[in-house]
């Protein structure tokens, strides 16, 4: 299997006693240049950032994948690969990871994805964590950055976790201020991403959808939709995935949804049955279908595959890939 | 009481250290010579063999590191303290050193005695020979070869003891002699003893399949689950023992694998050469006749 990633089939040398190079990598070695790295302008073209043409609103294209140093071998073999996220901590502005850099240098948008911003919190963000996002939206010369409706962080405490915000107008404020604030260092847009919480606040004012129209409005920010933490929040809630769904893209334009996250997830049997989106297990079939009910309703959306760890053998990822891609692109 | 063979001391030891240093300039070209018959261009075709990476990398051992954790992956054996024992009935696989050694631990059996075993012995020679044939190894009659410019620098080392037996009869001063000719005797000896295993092509090679996949290097910690038996083998081969720690701490323990690289060309490698393992103490010897001699009366017999 990896004896077929590798691209570019170094030149000459091929002894009968290893036989012929394997089928991928000649298609791959039609892209490389004789070191290993993808000549300029080979490989699946994704599509470019802010790409204004007729029926493609949106700032990414087709179908990606999370990268991972883990897997980044077979991030880089994805056929047709449309963009990929990168966790915006994990990278040095200055030096991103190889896998990285040569994803970009074959045109594959990358987007930075801020795990620990706290963009949620009541405390004033870390300058040198907005200063970090926005170095690495340069480095990758993203077409966009993404981060969380969350805070991860209060009076000096981790959480270590993405904690849902309360659902109330402060709440709202907040969100605003900082979102301006990251803005203020950014050339590119926010889209910020819908979590799966496993609680609500007491005071909570608003429905999650009204709620996510509102950050809209209010911060001028693109939807990330997780489709998995709807989901999630839905049958955690004992709500009806889909309903919530569509309330949500009654309230907010397709042309404000920036992509999809899709993740897998598992229902704990003991814990109380609730389901928790650990980004380790295969992406279910209901999340699947929800994802195909969106798809519906704005079509051509760009979607992404989260998997953080758990992971399967490449070819069982490809597939969980393609049946998205199946589900996305009908 | 005249100068030995008419010479001076500190004329001779001069002329002496620079016949040592050309002698070893030109040994050490000729024994990068050797590695080089067969030119230059990577055979990066051994990918698809991924025990056979790790032979050109780290020898037998490595390979069969390599094989025992792709069987391990498989789930066709078991291992514990550096024991193997195949699973009864399990797949031995297609490769053939994977099959003679899981054939070699149908009793349990530590991974150092397995090469001992007839069927992996051959595997590995076979191993062995796809390699030397490929111009990745070097031959035994080239690793002679390359031994044998050790022979000169004995021969400088023999003229040396010549002038010291005579400086010494003559009763002339021997010190800085004495020291130019352990420096001289030392260095051949090294070069006498040793010789790379790799020619410049399988160096070549490594190099350049360890930046095909650079996504295997340990500091990714490369998901073997994802990459499969195949895979972890390759990293293994290109990356040597601490990819296993780095992707698999369990395997690790449980086949007793050292934790450091043991030379096997561990992170970004490629750069061993091989055959100037004597450039080093030459340093010494050679700095030893420039500086330290050229003004002493009576330093060199």
């Amino acid at each position: 299997m990896a004896s077929e990633r590798g691209p570019g089939v170094t030149g000459g040398g091929s002894t009968a006693a290893w036989g012929a190079p394997p089928a991928r990598a000649d298609r791959a070695a039609s892209t490389g240049g004789i070191d290993g790295r993808p000549a300029p302008g080979g490989g699946p073209v994704a599509s470019v950032r802010g790409t204004d043409a007729p029926g493609r609103p949106f700032v990414v294209d087709g179908v990606g994948a999370g990268w991972r140093p883990e897997i980044a071998g077979w991030v880089a073999d994805v056929p047709d690969l449309g963009f990929c996220e990168v966790i915006a901590e994990s990278v040095a502005p200055a030096g991103p990871p190889r896998g990285v850099v040569d994803l970009r240098a074959r045109g594959v948008p990358v987007i930075p994805h801020g795990i620990r911003l706290s963009l949620g919190g009541a405390e004033p963000l870390d300058p040198a964590r907005v200063t970090q996002l926005a170095a690495c939206a340069d480095a990758l010369d993203a077409p966009l950055v993404s981060e969380h409706i969350a805070f991860v962080r209060a009076a000096g405490r981790e959480a270590g976790h993405l904690l849902p915000v309360p659902r109330t107008r402060e709440a709202l404020d907040v969100l605003a201020a900082n979102v301006a604030r990251l803005s203020a260092e950014l050339t590119v847009p926010v889209a910020l991403e819908v979590i799966a919480a496993l609680f609500d606040w007491p005071d909570d004012e608003l429905a999650e959808p009204e709620f996510l129209a509102a950050v809209g409005d209010r911060t001028g920010a693109l939807l990330l939709l997780d489709v998995a933490n709807v989901y999630a929040n839905a049958v955690n809630r004992a709500q009806d995935p889909r309903a919530v769904l569509d309330r949500i893209l009654d309230l907010v334009p397709a042309d404000r949804i920036g992509y999809v996250h899709v993740a897998g997830g598992s229902a704990r049997h003991d814990e109380a049955g609730l389901y928790h989106d650990t980004h380790t297990d295969p992406v279910p079939d209901a999340v699947l279908a929800l994802l195909a009910h969106l798809v519906e309703r704005a079509p051509g959306v760009p979607v992404l595959l989260e998997r953080d760890g758990g992971y399967p053998p490449a070819a069982v990822l490809t597939a969980e890939l393609a049946a998205i891609a199946a589900a996305a692109r009908p | 009481m005249g100068e030995t063979w008419g010479i001076s001391g500190p004329a001779f030891l001069l002329f002496y250290v620079v016949l040592a240093v050309v002698v070893l300039i030109a040994s050490i070209r000729g024994r990068r010579a050797v590695t080089r018959v067969g030119g230059a261009e990577p055979v990066t075709a051994i990918r698809t063999r991924p025990h056979d990476v790790a032979y050109l990398n780290g020898g037998a051992e490595l390979a069969l590191v390599s094989a025992l954790t792709a069987l391990r992956l498989r789930g066709s054996i078991w291992s514990e303290r550096g024991n193997a024992q195949a699973v009864p009935r399990s797949d031995a696989g297609h490769d053939e050193l994977e099959r003679a050694v899981h054939a070699a631990v149908a009793t349990p059996i530590h991974r150092k005695w397995i090469a001992n075993n007839h069927w992996v012995a051959d595997a590995l020679a076979a191993t062995e020979r796809r390699l030397v044939d490929a111009g990745l190894l070097l031959s035994e009659a080239q690793r002679r070869r390359i031994r044998g410019t050790g022979w000169w620098m004995l021969a400088v080392a023999g003229l040396g003891l010549l002038r010291l037996l005579a400086g010494i009869a003559n009763a002339r001063p021997v010190g800085w002699l004495v020291v130019a000719l352990i420096a001289v005797t030392i260095v051949a000896v090294i070069l006498l003893a040793s010789a790379p295993r790799r020619t410049q092509r399988g160096d070549r090679t490594l190099a350049a399949l360890r930046d095909e996949h650079h996504t295997l290097a340990p500091k990714e910690r490369p998901d073997w689950a994802l990459y499969g038996p195949v895979g972890a083998a390759l990293g293994i081969g290109l990356f040597g023992m601490s990819a296993v720690w780095a992707s698999d701490p369990a395997i690790a323990g449980e086949l007793a694998v050292q934790r450091m690289n043991a030379g096997t060309g561990g992170g970004d490698g490629g750069s061993y050469s091989g055959g100037d393992s004597g450039g080093s103490s030459c340093g010494g010897g050679s700095s030893c006749g420039g500086g330290g001699c050229g003004g002493g009366g009576g330093c060199g017999g």
